[in-house]
């Protein structure tokens, strides 16, 4: 009895936070109390499968009840997600589900998971975003252009021509910016009243990841590329650029050149940063997770928290209101792969098996 | 090592030399017969069955009529060929004695190799391979393209198809000769649309498409010639080149805005092999070249216009020799000894990113081997192979092989054999991602079978069993790891482990009576084959991985019951074919997930009515087949749309 009332207790407390922060436009929650963190109501897991293969999936996680379901759109529906489930964004109560390979993106209700409708005739989408409620922007891997896209019909009705392949957007203000990863080393900024690339700054080789903290500064990590190509290989780096005059003011060089750091976040408050740092086929110095702290300070501290220990960390992300961290090992990338659910002191919580190449963390 | 097409035909050849010089005693025709049979574990695929089959694929064929694993993408799609468990690198592939896997990534797509231009197949299954040469650590398949010289009339052939989806193929050949020279040439032309119709369950909602930009056109042409320089000696020469062009259709759930991905193949090889046949000695040398081209593009098309994303052309060469000698001790005993010297030369470059990789391999090797044939019951042979690979000796390659007649009809062979098969110039070159420092894949087979086999002259009735029971072991078998930014890498990771058995019955029987003239024909194929990974992933390291569910799970793509059923009527120039082929389930993630991650299994019938007819001296034959004839839907590749009941029609002339 006691138990329940706990329980019912913790979840009004949920369902209160969540309603307050989903009305919010910027959600950036209180301050959690120091006793009892609060979760985001649930976990969207991408399961992005074989390339090629089609057997992508995604899964949810009930954080209240650490119970995990897996295939939860295919259940629904009746039909598969997909080829290569690359990143999702809950965009105005609905899931936007972004299916690389397969040239589109799928529209889920969040709740009931059931199908709403599919952005179709996309080449390589990478990540969606929305800008305002008439439009939402998806970059490419394999097209020169952002698509922008109609929310309310789910059909394209313009594009940005960027002239490289884009990947993950940060906001800031009314600007987005967005890297181009493959063999590129640029930070495009766009100015989104008039959707256009107004600047372009460059970065070390082959910028994956991008994010903006609460300070109005982006972040971009860079793993450098790979030796022998013609392209060559630099170390890899974590920079900081400055919004307001789109100028680099920090670097931090990862420790050595074996480093090929991916999947930068930041927690809730936008104060922090974490990433992988990973090496293929083998270990490399600081492997594991790493946070970085005191950010916006000219010498932002980056530590290891979560040693990766024999384990492939392949997918990472934060939770906005509890900062735990959810990392994916996808193991031989041909079964399924765990999640660890890690406290923001890097304590494990939770371990559990998600789908096949569980590779990004979207949180309801 | 390269044994040449000569030395296949050697029975026939003996023979002709008995008859027209009478010098060979008969010892020496069973001598022949050893080295042939001897305790090998093999299959033949006849020059009839390759001529009726000139419609199917190689690949198509030999999944029809053998235990090996055929994984195709579709129609004129990429096909491999597997055995027991194996990866397709693991199985060697030879034309005319030339090693014709890509070096490049170690397999042989079977799409390209139209049975047209073959008139042998013979598949060595297991540790029998290795008397062929090394490296199949799952088997080897031999082709050969040849002609023989002996007094025959000028002959003319030409076949035409019109199949569903505008499938379309035209074949000619020509064929002259004389008891000292002879040649023939060959040229097949093919095209496809593969606009088949199909239920697209991966989208939704579900509808109906048409399969798109799967279209395909293939040209070869191949000749062959052999010249008698003297009774004893012979020159044959074979001249391959094949083009394809085709397009790569996108899996079922694509909805994107389109793209252009295509691949264009070439193929162009030739081999010059001499053959001395002497009462104790036989001798042959082969020494050829090949040359193969294959460009890859994939371009998506945007509303600025077509993004052209990967444009990766690839060229591999080789120029391969090698010898063979045969010299007969005794009533008993024969000794065989081979040497081989083959260079190979790669070169690919994605002309938009600019990645890509020179590489050259000199590869030299050479076994012996003596072979014993018992004045009764007890046949057997030794081998010992040896290898050197730009500059690094493999370890020694043994190979034994025994034979026991318990009966008249019946008997038992054993083979045990250690293997290695070197990396891909891929696997140790690509940039990124590929491993200079990897070693080669080693592995241990042993098989026993027990055949029987029964003719009985006065009920016109004969049929064949054989049972064949398998281990192997193989140990650092190369992987893959993919990773998004993260770059994919060969590692010597994987160790498997392989057990199965295969069983063979083939039975025929001509009618006399009411039903005189009717002869059934009938055979069937079953493989059972557990090949397990039992090793987890990074067990080497400290922290053993304890998350890993793969250990001691079958290997992807690969089911655990194949079979296929065959049985054939013929009646006064009717023949009427039934085919039957079974594919079990088959698990696409390592660790065995059955919810969506299965494969089902699924049969597929085919059924085809042949009509001869001899008008003057020509030879009109008619051909029509239905495949797939209950329209069964299935998937052989995760959501690869297949076609449903589709038929051709085929028209042959032979002049």
């Amino acid at each position: 009895m006691i138990f329940n009332i706990q329980k019912l207790a913790t979840f009004i407390l949920i369902i209160f936070f969540s309603i307050a922060c989903s009305k919010n436009e910027n959600p950036i929650p209180d301050p959690p109390e120091p006793q009892k963190p609060q979760y985001s109501k649930g976990l969207f897991i991408c399961n992005e499968g074989n390339f090629m293969y089609g057997n992508a999936s995604l899964s949810y996680y009930n954080i209240e009840t650490q119970t995990i379901t897996n295939q939860i759109f295919f259940t629904t529906n009746n039909a598969p997600l997909g080829d290569v489930c690359q990143s999702m964004n809950i965009i105005d109560g609905k899931g936007y589900v972004v299916v690389n390979n397969s040239g589109k993106v799928q529209v889920i209700d969040t709740t009931t998971f059931k199908y709403c409708g599919t952005i179709t005739g996309l080449n390589s989408p990478r990540y969606i975003e929305k800008i305002d409620n008439n439009k939402l922007y998806i970059t490419d891997l394999y097209s020169p252009i952002i698509s922008i896209i109609d929310p309310a019909t789910l059909t394209k009705k313009g594009e940005i021509n960027v002239g490289r392949s884009t990947e993950m957007m940060a906001r800031v203000d009314n600007y987005i910016y967005t890297t181009s990863w493959s063999f590129q080393n640029k930070v495009y900024k766009i100015d989104t009243r008039t959707d256009s690339v107004i600047d372009s700054l460059e970065v070390t080789m082959q910028p994956n990841s991008i994010v903006a903290d609460k300070f109005n500064n982006i972040w971009v990590l860079s793993d450098g590329g790979y030796a022998g190509t013609p392209a060559g290989q630099e170390r890899a780096t974590l920079t900081r650029i400055k919004t307001n005059t789109f100028t680099i003011d920090y670097i931090y060089e990862l420790p050595t050149d074996e480093s090929s750091p991916t999947k930068l976040c930041t927690d809730g408050l936008k104060e922090n940063l974490y990433f992988i740092n990973g090496a293929w086929g083998g270990s490399v110095q600081m492997g594991g997770i790493c946070k970085v702290t005191d950010i916006d300070s000219t010498s932002p501290k980056v530590e290891l928290i979560i040693p990766e220990k024999g384990r492939l960390f392949y997918g990472l992300g934060v939770d906005p209101r509890s900062s735990e961290i959810y990392i994916s090992d996808a193991i031989d990338f041909t079964q399924k792969g765990v999640v660890y659910r890690y406290s923001n002191k890097g304590e494990l919580v939770h371990q559990f098996q998600a789908d096949l190449i569980p590779g990004y963390f979207c949180f309801k | 090592m390269a044994q040449t097409p000569a030395l296949f035909s050697s029975t026939q050849q003996t023979i002709e030399l008995q008859d027209s010089t009478r010098k060979l005693s008969a010892a020496k025709i069973s001598a022949i017969r050893i080295e042939k049979s001897i305790a090998i574990t093999k299959t033949e695929i006849d020059s009839v069955l390759l001529s009726q089959s000139v419609n199917s694929s190689l690949a198509g064929l030999l999944s029809k009529e053998t235990p090996v694993f055929v994984k195709s993408y579709g129609m004129g799609s990429m096909a491999t060929v597997s055995f027991r468990g194996t990866a397709p690198s693991h199985t060697q592939v030879k034309w005319n004695g030339l090693k014709i896997n890509n070096p490049m990534l170690g397999q042989v797509d079977f799409s390209q190799l139209p049975i047209w231009m073959i008139d042998k197949a013979k598949i060595l299954h297991g540790g029998s391979s290795l008397v062929e040469g090394s490296g199949a650590l799952g088997g080897s398949v031999h082709l050969y393209s040849t002609v023989h010289a002996k007094q025959q009339k000028p002959k003319l052939s030409l076949v035409q198809r019109f199949a569903s989806f505008g499938n379309l193929g035209t074949m000619v050949s020509a064929k002259a000769g004389n008891s000292h020279i002879a040649g023939e040439v060959r040229y097949i032309y093919e095209e496809a649309g593969n606009n088949f119709k199909f239920n697209n369950n991966a989208v939704l909602p579900n509808r109906t498409d048409i399969q798109r930009n799967a279209q395909y056109t293939r040209t070869g042409v191949s000749a062959n010639l052999v010249f008698k320089v003297a009774e004893t000696d012979k020159v044959t020469q074979s001249f391959w080149h094949l083009a394809s062009g085709r397009n790569l259709p996108t899996i079922m759930s694509y909805e994107g805005k389109g793209r252009e991905e295509h691949q264009k193949d070439a193929e162009t090889r030739y081999s010059a092999v001499w053959n001395r046949v002497r009462s104790r000695y036989r001798h042959s040398l082969t020494s050829g070249f090949s040359y193969n081209r294959m460009d890859y593009f994939l371009a998506n098309k945007t509303d600025l216009g077509q993004f052209t994303n990967i444009d990766s052309r690839s060229k591999a060469g080789s120029f391969q020799n090698s010898y063979n000698m045969q010299y007969t001790l005794s009533n008993n005993f024969i000794l065989k000894a081979d040497a081989s010297l083959n260079f190979y030369s790669v070169k690919t470059l994605n002309h938009i990113t600019k990645e890509g990789y020179k590489a050259t391999r000199s590869e030299s090797g050479a076994s012996a081997s003596l072979y014993y044939k018992g004045a009764s019951r007890l046949n057997g042979y030794f081998l010992i192979r040896e290898e050197l690979t730009d500059g690094k000796f493999t370890p020694l390659m043994p190979s034994l092989g025994i034979e026991y007649q318990l009966t008249k009809w019946a008997a038992v062979k054993l083979n045990a054999t250690r293997n290695y098969h070197l990396p891909t110039l891929n696997d140790l070159y690509w940039l990124p991602g590929g491993n200079p420092n990897l070693k080669p894949e080693r592995g241990y087979t042993g098989d026993l079978s027990f055949e029987i086999k029964s003719t009985n002259d006065t009920t016109n009735t004969s049929w064949h069993t054989v049972v064949t029971g398998y281990l192997s072991h193989i140990n650092d078998w190369i992987i893959w790891r993919p990773g998004e930014f993260r770059y994919w890498s060969a590692t010597n990771l994987k160790e498997v482990f392989v057990r199965g058995a295969e069983f063979n019955i083939s039975a025929s029987h001509e009618c006399l009576g009411a039903l005189d003239g009717l002869k059934v024909k009938t055979r069937a194929n079953w493989a059972i084959t557990h090949t397990t990974n039992q090793k987890p992933m990074d067990s080497s390291s400290k922290s053993a991985n304890t998350t890993d569910n793969s250990k001691g799970k079958q290997l992807i793509y690969i089911p655990v019951h194949k079979g296929n059923l065959f049985l054939s009527l013929n009646y006064s120039g009717y023949s009427l074919n039934w085919h039957s082929a079974y594919t079990g389930e088959r698990f696409t993630t390592s660790s065995n997930e059955k919810t969506r991650h299965s494969l089902p299994s699924y049969w597929l019938h085919n059924l085809s009515l042949k009509k001869e007819l001899t008008f003057l001296t020509k030879k009109i034959t008619a051909l029509i087949e239905v495949e797939n004839l209950f329209n069964t839907q299935y998937q052989a590749i995760l959501w690869r749309a297949m076609p449903g009941t589709n038929y051709s029609f085929t028209l042959r002339l032979d002049i």
